[in-house]
């Protein structure tokens, strides 16, 4: 039995896959924006599925409104902020630089990028210049 | 309007067969709703990346019945005496009997608020119908202090606490529940409440009287209520509307 809130491993893949869902359906959106409802239907095939048993996604839920409150200014002491909490916040700020290592910002408009290795910003169309 | 009385016991009246038989519930205590909600088996399952969810409160329902049973009338016993006299007279109780008092127990739900002008600020009124007994109160009013962020966060960490039985990949989630939380939850927010008494005194605006003698089942229905996000209505489309 595994206590799904202590699972750090399975708590970030299921951060990263959230991650993950989130920006390809703002893609989708774009893409589909005027689609037939067919074409939609098979686009949104494209979303990879969970994997993972439930629990994770919810506690993943938690954890990213737990950050919002605490970014919002939000006064959580830390007696009001459980032990799995603490350490799902550290796997939660983890998960996001991996994400975004993954899906780097374009340093011109600021959209994340399909992958690292594009030539240029699928938003603005500048071109990317690689470090030798 | 009739009152619940919370002292009363619930006498359920099963007719089976041309008879009818009669199951008494005494109080039923916080621990023993806590080991019911404890009892109750929520999963849910990833199939195929569907979130696949299970409900199922059928054991923690018969131990519960079995558990608060505080008399039987209209059986026969081998030797005449009372029912209640027979050594585990509770699990002799036919099961359809001991399902159909269980489900009454539980059948508490939320319900449309009276037409009696619009919410005051600060003050965050909820509407319970509930069967007592043999009667079906409704409009039972529980009013609450708005929750704080500290309490919707630590109702909100509860709700997410689960185990996984079977591998984190096919295993199946088993939620843990809020229900204790919620329980907490009402006594630190409940104002006042309408529909209920302890023998003829109504419960009213008295905190500790009604954090004492309320039921922890209607307790926790009334906070589920509180805490449950209020329908939005939403325009069908309102750039087609405008262009009309």
């Amino acid at each position: 039995m595994i206590d799904a809130v202590r699972d750090r491993e399975g708590v970030h893949t299921a951060l990263g896959e959230i991650f993950e869902e989130d920006f390809l359906r703002a893609r989708l959106d774009r893409e589909m924006e005027g689609a037939s409802e067919e074409t939609r239907e098979r686009m949104e095939c494209n979303v990879p599925a969970r994997t993972l048993s439930p629990g994770y996604y919810q506690f993943a839920l938690h954890l990213f409104q737990l950050e919002s409150e605490l970014k919002a200014g939000i006064a959580v002491t830390a007696a009001g902020l459980a032990d799995y909490e603490a350490a799902g916040l550290v796997v939660l700020a983890a998960a996001r630089a991996a994400f975004e290592g993954r899906h780097p910002a374009c340093s011109t408009c600021g959209a994340r990028q399909h992958s690292r290795f594009g030539a240029e910003c699928h938003a603005c169309g500048v071109k990317f210049r690689r470090k030798r | 309007m009739p009152s619940i009385d919370l002292t009363s016991p619930r006498v359920f009246t099963i007719a089976d067969r041309g008879r009818e038989y009669t199951l008494t519930v005494g109080r039923i205590a916080r621990k023993q709703w806590l080991r019911y909600f404890e009892g109750i088996f929520s999963t849910s399952e990833n199939q195929a990346g569907k979130r696949v969810d299970r409900f199922d409160n059928s054991t923690a329902r018969l131990e519960l019945i079995a558990d608060v049973l505080t008399d039987a009338s209209g059986y026969a016993t081998a030797d005449g005496c009372a029912v209640s006299a027979v050594p585990g007279w509770q699990q002799l109780i036919p099961l359809s009997h001991r399902l159909g008092a269980a489900e009454k127990l539980l059948d508490v739900a939320p319900a449309e608020p009276p037409e009696d002008g619009p919410i005051v600020l600060g003050a965050e009124a909820v509407y319970l119908t509930a069967v007592w007994g043999a009667s079906k109160f409704t409009g039972l009013c529980h009013r609450f202090k708005t929750p704080s962020a500290e309490q919707q966060r630590r109702l909100s960490r509860d709700a997410s606490r689960s185990v996984i039985v079977g591998g984190s990949r096919r295993g199946t989630t088993r939620w843990l529940g809020s229900q204790a939380t919620l329980a907490e939850l009402y006594d630190e927010l409940i104002v006042s409440v309408e529909g209920y008494t302890v023998g003829a005194e109504e419960l009213g605006a008295d905190r500790d009287a009604i954090i004492r003698e309320m039921d922890t089942y209607h307790k926790v229905a009334a906070t589920d209520q509180l805490f449950s996000p209020a329908e939005v209505k939403a325009d069908v489309d309102s750039t087609a509307a405008g262009e009309e």
